[in-house]
């Protein structure tokens, strides 16, 4: 009795998985949305999709979906229809966001799609400052995976601070940070190119700084410090420029007052492109200039967001972490524009033969 | 001493350690961070410290109740103390509290698989299928569901090592200010956090199947203390992940946790997590079901078979009638002040009730040896 019930048991159960009564998705069968944009047009939003077909050629040819529509789901549900198979968008690698769309507010496409538990937390959001269907035909061109490796490869060895939707949402959502992006833009050789950072307030685009201030900008952050700095050089009354190319870092913290903190940055790397009648004996000088320069572009940085009242480096997460009674409304309002930061930067001399032109007498 | 259960059925004194721990764990450690947001926010570690001490002072009591029982669990407690009727009133009430319990566990679960991976499949279709495998382990017996519990410890403590891979992203410091918060929000996340390491009231039920050793408090309270490091362990990476801004709003952040994690051939690492903790929900929900149906058959000296299968009947007609997300906010809420009187109000009013017992019984026997 016993062993016959247990049998019976462990047959149903076997019939159960062979029935496969559950919602099955067929990697031929759907379209893999991989790149969506939107942008807003006259009236509503225009919605791009590129998705990659595996049914003729293994590397996979790519096929753009566009739609209108005044809501994000209705944009989808329109490219749904537009196409022969069903959309998904559950591998989704890169969200672009048109610029004129980013200045009125990305609030209702990225609550509803960044928050999408189907949605990985690794999609790339960018900003185009380039019409929507340029940057789409240019991709389309290529491999699916190409802007997707571009973004990864420029984020790890470029001047840019990593920009995917878990940050995006973290600085959304906190009170004391305010969200940036990388802007996008046609390159030369019909590429897509970096051109610099977008600052947000709340969920509306305000700043946009460039490709050295965002190196600037990524010092600020302490995240991953990487990337190629032109520096200017006073010699002799003469100006000149040099490459630092800066290969790690650190940043330090400390907190005085609610309304004084001190950045102290710390890089190391080397110098490259030196210019005619300098040397590598003219390090020391070229350090110290090096820090002067930083310490004043840094400067200037930090206090043209103070101006626009807008804080992407997160002054204000770092104040809460040291005042008891902190208060996002009264610190923005009456302590931020005023703030004192005291910015310190140390270079350090990473010895190396890769700089080229850099043995004296050469 | 306590009573105990023949050499041949009972479990070796170490397996108890996976028995606590197991029952402890269970979906609440998926979302658990951010309900504690609205408490103490990012001080409520402190909380789970605290609760972490209680329920270790909670379970030496269970060892004192277990002592006092002449067939080492709480069903011959209750019926030496209170008589035959009230013993059986108050019995078949903790056979309905572990149904609850139970369908609560399950119900919980499939609302994650419905809501991350199979949005389309029918609720009672999943409720089927686990309950009936959770029914074919009780089936086999004690030592399996034993086997179930070991499983369910060793898979999440894997886990844990991979959330050292969105460490990267993470910074300590947003744990910082510390203890910036009031006692009422400390107050607020104790009453959220207790439920979590709710559980371990099972061991009234299974006493006499752990044999004695003299080490065996010390393995529970290890057990316990282990249960107190992951929650917080997972508590202090999701804040330093999320922020607490961000926390408060995300539903199921250690699966979101796991959603950064991806790797060349696992892309979406949070599918197989989902999964995964499966083999983490079917260890508590072996030991509900065999406790209920231990209770049950004790009481009414049923077999014991037809007993798991009848109880298994009741909890998929329960499950599969909660359909709203709002009948299981419900029943979270329902459940989790069911537990909280059960564990803080009426255990230790039973355990007061038993020492006063003990004591007059040693007087009564001083004077009766007196007298002779």
């Amino acid at each position: 009795m016993k062993n016959s019930c247990r049998r019976g048991a462990l047959l149903l159960l076997c019939f159960l998985l062979l029935t496969s009564c559950v919602h099955k998705t067929i990697i031929d069968e759907v379209q893999i949305i991989s790149v969506l944009g939107f942008d807003k047009t006259d009236n509503g939003y225009h919605g791009i999709s590129m998705f990659a077909d595996y049914k003729k050629s293994e590397l996979g040819d790519n096929f753009l979906l566009e739609a209108d529509g005044k809501r994000a789901r209705i944009i989808l549900s329109k490219m749904s229809d537009a196409s022969s198979r069903p959309i998904s968008i559950a591998k989704l690698k890169v969200m672009i966001v048109g610029e004129r769309f980013a200045r009125e507010g990305i609030n209702q496409f990225s609550e509803t799609i960044c928050i999408d538990p189907k949605v990985s937390s690794n999609v790339y959001m960018v900003i185009s400052e380039a019409p929507m269907i340029d940057i789409f035909t240019m991709i389309q061109a290529r491999d699916p995976e190409h802007l997707e490796n571009l973004l990864t490869q420029t984020m790890e060895n470029g001047n840019f601070p990593t920009g995917n939707m878990h940050y995006y949402l973290k600085n959304y959502f906190s009170k004391g940070q305010d969200s940036s992006l990388p802007i996008i833009d046609v390159g030369p050789q019909q590429r897509v190119s970096f051109s610099g950072y977008g600052i947000f307030k709340r969920d509306q685009l305000k700043m946009k700084i460039n490709y050295v201030e965002s190196f600037l900008f990524k010092l600020m952050l302490g995240d991953h410090i990487y990337g190629v700095y032109p520096a200017d050089i006073m010699k002799g009354g003469a100006k000149k420029e040099i490459v630092f190319h800066c290969m790690s870092g650190g940043l330090k913290q400390k907190y005085y007052a609610k309304d004084h903190v001190r950045y102290v940055v710390r890089v190391k790397g080397f110098f490259q492109d030196y210019p005619e009648n300098m040397f590598t004996s003219d390090n020391q000088m070229l350090i110290q200039e090096l820090e002067h320069n930083l310490e004043q572009q840094l400067d200037k940085l930090v206090r043209s967001f103070q101006k626009a009242k807008l804080d992407p480096i997160g002054f204000g997460n770092f104040v809460r972490q040291h005042q008891r009674d902190w208060n996002a409304d009264t610190f923005y309002e009456q302590v931020y524009p005023n703030m004192k930061v005291d910015i310190e930067v140390k270079v350090d001399m990473q010895e190396t033969d890769q700089s080229g032109k850099n043995s004296e007498g050469i | 001493m306590r009573y105990t259960l023949d050499k041949k059925v009972t479990i070796y004194p170490l397996l108890f350690f996976f028995l606590i721990h197991g029952s402890q764990t269970g979906v609440g450690m998926l979302n658990f961070s951010m309900v504690l947001m609205r408490g103490a926010e990012q001080d409520s570690w402190v909380t789970l410290l605290l609760c972490g001490i209680l329920f270790s002072l909670l379970l030496l009591m269970f060892f004192y109740l277990v002592t006092q029982a002449p067939k080492g669990d709480i069903m011959s407690l209750h019926t030496s103390i209170f008589g035959k009727t009230i013993g059986r009133v108050l019995n078949s009430l903790l056979y309905l509290y572990f149904i609850m319990v139970l369908v609560f566990y399950l119900r919980t679960y499939v609302n994650i698989i419905q809501i991350w991976v199979f949005p389309y499949t029918p609720i009672w279709l999943w409720c089927l299928i686990i309950l009936l495998t959770a029914m074919y382990m009780v089936a086999g017996g004690f030592r399996v569901v034993v086997g179930m519990n070991f499983w369910g410890v060793l898979f999440p403590s894997l886990l844990i090592l991979i959330f050292f891979y969105p460490f990267k992203f993470a910074s300590l410091t947003e744990l910082l200010p510390l203890f910036n918060h009031n006692l009422k929000e400390y107050w607020i996340s104790l009453k959220l956090s207790l439920p979590l390491f709710a559980g371990i009231e099972m061991f009234l039920v299974y006493a006499p199947f752990v044999s004695i050793h003299k080490h065996n408090k010390r393995v529970g309270i290890a057990a316990i203390v282990y249960t107190t490091l992951l929650y917080v362990l997972i508590f202090i990476f999701s804040v330093a992940y999320f922020d607490v801004d961000f926390l408060s709003i995300i539903e199921w952040p250690t699966l979101k946790l796991s959603k950064t994690i991806s790797f060349r051939l696992i892309e979406r690492f949070e599918y197989i997590y989902v999964f995964t903790w499966l083999i983490v929900i079917i260890g508590p929900l072996c030991l509900a079901l065999w406790s209920s149906s231990r209770i049950f058959m004790q009481e009414y000296k049923a077999k014991s078979h037809a007993i798991v299968y009848i109880t298994t009947g009741i909890v998929f007609i329960l499950c599969s009638s909660i359909q709203s997300p709002k009948h299981l906010e419900l029943l979270e809420q329902m459940v989790n002040t069911t537990v909280l009187s059960f564990l803080f109000i009426y255990l230790p009013l039973l355990f007061v009730v038993c020492w006063i017992r003990q004591q007059t019984m040693k007087r009564h026997n001083k004077s009766q040896s007196n007298i002779g």
